[in-house]
């Protein structure tokens, strides 16, 4: 019995592990396809900033003198609520101040450094808000990279859609694992009540006992404890010659 | 003898104290301010008044001396005396014709006539390199250095394609002017880069020598006569004293105006221009003042550069007058006034 | 052994609980990805659609900002060219139109036309008002239709990922409860029969059977104190004869633990050289990954001697430790210089394992038969292993983060000596395995091998040929030509998949074969031909599905030569050069095929400078069959061969 409940365990057990495992990867797997289609929404207005500000290196001004980009940086975070910030920088100086900025914080790096002496307790919390972090590369004229454009974006919508898919997966996940184990069990059990007569027939023969010949054809553990049997006899037979002499 | 002991001791506590509780004036009474002479063209306008805030902003004692020559060119040698005579600590100049006239140029310095012993700093001046003022941006070549106020010709027209075809460019030339004559050069060699023509109008001179500026609407007229698309208005003293009439009549005649200076489109009626604020320029040429004077840094070790914060500027009132809006990439880079 | 009965209670038995805990767990999760992707799908959907919405507002607000400059709206300069604008810079839009109440229309199509709307855009808009007009976007029906096609496509590996852990797991508990007792008891009935002494009965064994075989033990006790004593310098001996499939457990697990970083490594070099930059950011991913790749075949080149001198169990032992703390050693380093020292630790541990585990797999083939199934079984393992890695590894990296990933790798290394150190070690007397433990005897036996013309051509045109396409085509190429073919970077490790499908079903296959000499070199042939050809379709289609049916030939081809060429080899060493030791010719082996892989990016970086990546492919798959042609003189000695002994 304790046999049959360990075989038992071990194949529940085996289908609840793979039905997790499945459900965890299509999880994280559909939370990223989630997170790209969500962050690609920022592309839009991305996408444009970066062509104006390449339009406007192109003409001949540079990004270090030209005051209109805070001015256009600031417009898109204003008209983009879920932007929280937008920053150009330098890819050519050793700085890591950024060349210009617009929005309501500095960004995910900066946040350990102001959240702490921050007085405005806003600016603290929005530290704690998760982030989307995109870069896209200013070109000049000659295809050389020479700014990065980064916006840091709104997380928390997507993050609570992700969230109710999460639960909605663990649901299904336990009412497929309760009828997986409904449906499991008895014909485990029921398979397993024949592999314990096999078993059974088996430990009969080696203990002596004489067995139907249909059976010993048709099983090979039965056929080897008839082995068993007749390996014994004849060490016996060697044996009694000896003993008698 | 204790009593006159106890008294010295006193007074030298006395003074001890005093000197702690009133470090200012102490401060104050052994740094001696920095003087500045600076000579500019038509009074202290947005460009000065950013030079004397930059350093009343950070405390840094200086004594500015202002000699205005309110526009006229002829008392500059009286200045380079006074100069000469009062050896401040730093001269700054202000426009091109002030700084040629006070400074010489590269090639062609006299030391009777111009500044050569003071260090020395130009602002709002259009093309010193051109102009001669220096060797090079990044290697002035003298103890004369400065700053940028305009971007180069090239930009401008890059601008200008942005918002317009442009085939034929307007240009009022005053011969007088070292400045016109350098833009136009520069316009004469983009003409095949950018593939227009060149139409320029010499401004007459009066009896005495001097641009006259009543003929001013009618080079505009000739100019429309000969249908250029677009006046490029220079970075020209003499032009920005009577920049309204150029650009009302231009507006008249249906002409946009590309301008290279702050005033001309914020002030007057130019349509557009890619250009600075003067009082940005203003603290730029003073924060080298400040690596000159308190730094010690030699002027011919700091490279002539423009101040962040150059604005593609469209003036809406004048686009509205013209019918000549600007296209929607542009409104999307572009700061719009009025 | 008794004769198998394929149609035995046991057997019967053992199909019917394998179909039901297959058809229980691949239905269940086949059910629960079908409404898992039903959910996902509701909550994917609006967002992907969102996209137009926010175009339109952004049109709409940038023709606002225009109009609230004072600019008519009837006369808006540069529409065209701003409409052009924001349809190249979102190619999933089809369509602009920018409408007022009263008419006035500015509108572009993709092709630059203006023409009537078809069936296959979704409609996105924002309604006119008597101060703004109005904007209709409309949406590529195919671009939701992608999203939710890579999220299907994500299902189906993930699927299978779950479904090869699981049936991992099932091997490894097969094997536990009935494949080692039942081989260990008919050993020991083997053995009983042919008068063997007593031994004791392994450690590890549970099961169902174990009763039976306890009983066996029982009923030939010794009956005399002297029988006892004399055979209790036999009693630690067991009956358990170690096998092939002891070992894959530990293989999967260990090569499992390598395999995760794959997912992440880029990232967790690309964040430490951000921080501190040793040459540039770019070259600083690269550094590990190179030193890896060439201390792996350092090490595996003289995994052979390391064995020959420490012994297999220690040799694991080691490897397995040097590895552990090489990944975990990763969770703290701060510089690149401490990345490529401890990946280097990593690549020699991993390099020795993994030759280790295969010498254990050789050593304990007792025929050809074992032989070509231990080989299977080691290309199974690793291959399941390499599978399921990067999507695990992924996860695994999302959830506790990069560097507490790196310590899980380091544990699930760790967790394969676990399962190594109970294994007992395959006897060295089966065959003779000569110590060959110094370097210049190393060297020597590699120069042996490399004269013999046979292993030489199975080395260069089969085994070396075949990584050439896999380093040159699947893992340089593919993910070029995906980008060119407009696939997203998920769709790579899904095409990739189409390598591993048919060498894992190929190799199963291989395995349940059991070939004579002379047809193991033709189908090691036609798998080396099978492997370069399918680089040639790409010369007569452009195209993805061409790509993919490449990659299947080479996943095919490769199950074919893998296993095949390595039994070759050492049939031909084992008849031809007896002295040379198994774990040499495994070392030799395995290093053309890592010289292959590196070689094969080499190829393509080259013929990439004159041609067109896909040419560049196709151009591989031309040297590729130009080395088969090598195999010719494989092919007509083991035509001589096979005469010769029908004559005799």
């Amino acid at each position: 019995m304790l046999q049959k409940l360990k075989i038992i365990s071990v194949g529940l057990g085996l289908i609840i592990f793979l039905l997790g495992m499945l459900s965890v990867l299509q999880f994280f797997r559909f939370q990223n396809l989630l997170f790209e289609v969500v962050s690609s929404r920022v592309e839009v207005p991305a996408e444009a900033l970066k062509r104006d500000i390449e339009r406007s290196l192109a003409t001949g001004l540079t990004l270090q003198t030209n005051a209109q980009l805070s001015v256009m940086l600031e417009e898109v975070v204003q008209k983009n609520s879920i932007v929280f910030s937008i920053q150009i920088k330098d890819l050519l100086s050793n700085s890591n101040e950024p060349l210009w900025f617009a929005g309501k914080l500095p960004g995910p790096s900066k946040c350990l450094d102001d959240a702490s002496s921050a007085k405005d307790q806003g600016a603290a919390k929005l530290c704690d808000t998760p982030v989307f972090t995109q870069r896209w590369p200013i070109v000049d004229p000659i295809g050389k990279s020479v700014a990065q454009l980064v916006f840091i974006s709104d997380k928390s919508e997507v993050l609570k859609l992700a969230a109710d898919a999460r639960k909605e997966l663990a649901r299904l996940l336990g009412i497929f694992c309760a009828a997986s184990i409904a449906i499991l069990f008895p014909l485990l059990f029921y398979l397993l009540i024949s592999l314990d007569k096999i078993i059974s027939a088996a430990r009969s023969v080696i203990l002596g006992k004489q067995l139907d010949q249909s059976v010993l054809a048709h099983s090979e553990l039965c056929q080897l404890a008839q082995n068993v049997q007749d390996v014994k006899k004849s060490t016996l037979t060697l044996q009694q010659p000896s003993a008698s002499t | 003898m204790i009593s006159s002991n106890i008294r010295s001791f006193a007074l030298l506590l006395l003074v001890a104290v005093g000197s702690t509780v009133y470090p200012d004036r102490s401060f104050a009474a052994d740094v001696k301010p920095f003087r500045i002479t600076m000579v500019v063209f038509r009074g202290c306008e947005e460009a000065c008044m950013g030079f004397k805030s930059y350093f009343s902003e950070r405390k840094i004692p200086v004594e500015i001396e202002v000699l205005d020559a309110k526009t006229n060119s002829q008392v500059l040698p009286q200045f380079v005396k006074q100069v000469k005579a009062n050896k401040p600590d730093l001269l700054v100049t202000w426009g091109t014709t002030v700084s040629l006239a006070m400074l010489g140029t590269v090639e062609n310095v006299d030391p009777a006539k111009h500044v050569t012993d003071i260090p020395a700093l130009f602002m709002i001046a259009s093309t010193p390199v051109g102009s001669g003022l220096v060797k090079s941006l990044n290697a002035p070549g003298r103890n004369v250095t400065g700053t940028l106020y305009v971007l180069p010709v090239d930009t401008q027209l890059q601008v200008a394609r942005l918002y317009l075809p442009f085939k034929r460019i307007g240009y009022v030339f005053n011969t007088t002017e070292n400045n016109s004559k350098v833009v136009k050069n520069e316009l004469e060699i983009a003409q095949s880069k950018f593939d227009f023509q060149l139409v320029s109008v010499n401004v007459p001179l009066n009896p005495e020598g001097k641009p006259d500026a009543s003929s001013l609407p009618h080079l505009v007229d000739e100019l429309a006569k000969k249908k250029v698309d677009l006046i490029y208005f220079a970075p020209d003293t003499f032009l920005l004293l009577n920049r309204n009439v150029i650009t009302k009549e231009a507006v008249k005649q249906n002409l946009p105006v590309l301008a290279v200076s702050e005033p001309v489109v914020l002030e007057s009626d130019a349509l557009f221009g890619v250009v600075n604020r003067y009082t940005t320029v203003g603290q730029l040429t003073a924060s080298k003042a400040e690596m000159i004077l308190v730094k010690k840094i030699q002027p011919q070790n700091i490279p002539v550069v423009a101040p962040p914060g150059f604005s593609l500027i469209v003036n809406m009132r004048v686009a509205k007058e013209l019918k000549l809006y600007p296209p929607i990439r542009v409104v999307k880079i572009a700061e719009t006034v009025n | 052994m008794t004769k198998i009965d394929t149609k035995s209670f046991e057997r019967k038995l053992a199909r019917r609980t394998s179909l039901v805990l297959l058809l229980v767990g691949l239905c269940s999760s086949l059910l629960l990805t079908f409404l898992m992707l039903s959910n996902f799908e509701k909550i994917l959907l609006p967002q992907v659609l969102l996209k137009g919405n926010v175009i339109a507002n952004a049109v709409r607000t940038t023709v606002a900002d225009s109009i609230k400059l004072g600019i008519p709206y009837d006369a808006l300069v540069g529409m065209d060219d701003y409409l052009s604008d924001t349809l190249l810079d979102n190619p999933e839009i089809e369509f602009i139109q920018v409408k007022s109440l009263d008419g006035k229309e500015y509108s572009l199509y993709r092709d630059g036309n203006k023409q009537n709307r078809s069936n296959g855009e979704i409609l996105e808009e924002i309604a006119a008002d008597e101060e703004l007009p109005g904007v209709t976007i409309g949406l590529r029906a195919t671009y939701a239709q992608e999203k939710l096609q890579i999220m299907f496509g994500d299902a189906v590996v993930a699927l299978f990922v779950a479904l090869l852990f699981g049936f991992e797991i099932i091997l490894f508990f097969a094997v536990l409860w009935v494949l080692r007792p039942k081989d260990t008891w008919v050993a020991m009935i083997n053995g009983l029969k042919m008068g063997l002494p007593q031994r004791s009965l392994p450690q590890a064994l549970t099961g169902p059977l174990s009763e039976l075989i306890i009983l066996t033990q029982q009923g030939f006790k010794p009956s005399t104190k002297s029988e006892s004593q004399g055979n209790l310098h036999q009693a630690s001996k067991d009956w358990h004869e170690p096998q092939a499939y002891d070992v894959r457990i530990v293989l999967f697990l260990f090569v499992l633990s390598e395999e995760m970083l794959r997912a992440f490594f880029p990232i967790y070099v690309q964040d430490i050289a951000l921080t501190r930059t040793l040459i540039t950011v770019d070259v600083d991913i690269a550094l590990p990954i190179m030193a890896y790749m060439l201390f792996a075949g350092l090490g595996t080149l003289f995994g052979g001697a390391v064995i020959a001198r420490l012994g297999l169990r220690n040799t694991f032992k080691w490897s397995v430790l040097i590895s552990t703390l090489g990944l975990g050693g990763m969770a703290f380093a701060t510089t690149v210089p401490e990345v490529i020292a401890l990946r280097t630790i990593c690549a020699i541990g991993y390099a020795v394992a993994t030759v280790s585990c295969q010498v254990y797999m050789m050593q304990t083939a007792r025929n050809d038969a074992e032989t070509t199934r231990g080989l299977a079984t080691f290309v199974a393992a690793i291959t399941a292993a390499s599978l399921c890695g990067a999507p695990i590894g992924a996860v695994v990296a999302e959830v506790l983060g990069l560097y507490t990933a790196m310590l899980f790798a380091a544990g699930m290394a760790g967790l394969s000596w676990f399962f190594f150190q109970g294994l007992k070690m395959p006897s060295a007397a089966n065959e003779a395995q000569p110590q060959s433990n110094n370097t210049s005897s190393k060297l020597k036996d590699f120069g042996e091998l490399l004269k013999n013309r046979q292993v030489l051509i199975i080395l260069l045109c089969d085994i070396a040929a075949g990584k050439l396409m896999l380093g040159g085509l699947l893992f340089y190429v593919t993910p070029i030509l995906l980008i060119s073919f407009q696939f997203s970077q998920t769709s790579i490790g899904q095409f990739f998949m189409l390598y591993y499908l048919p060498l894992i079903f190929g190799n199963m296959l291989i395995a349940r074969v059991n070939p004579g000499p002379h047809l193991k070199i033709r189908i090691m042939i036609a798998g080396a031909l099978l492997t370069g050809s399918g680089a040639l379709l790409l010369y007569w289609f452009n195209s993805a599905a061409a790509l993919a049916a490449a990659i299947m030939c080479i996943g095919l081809g490769q199950s074919m030569v893998l296993t095949m060429s390595t039994s070759v080899i050492l049939s031909i060493t084992r008849a031809e050069l007896p002295h040379i030791s198994t774990p040499n010719t495994l070392a030799l082996a395995r290093s053309f095929e890592r010289v292959g892989g590196v070689l094969g990016a080499g190829i393509v970086a080259i013929f990439s400078l004159s041609f067109n990546y896909r040419e560049a492919a196709v151009g591989l798959g031309i040297c590729v069959l130009v080395l088969c042609l090598g195999n010719l003189g494989l092919v007509l000695r083991s035509t001589v061969n096979k005469q010769a002994s029908l004559q005799k």
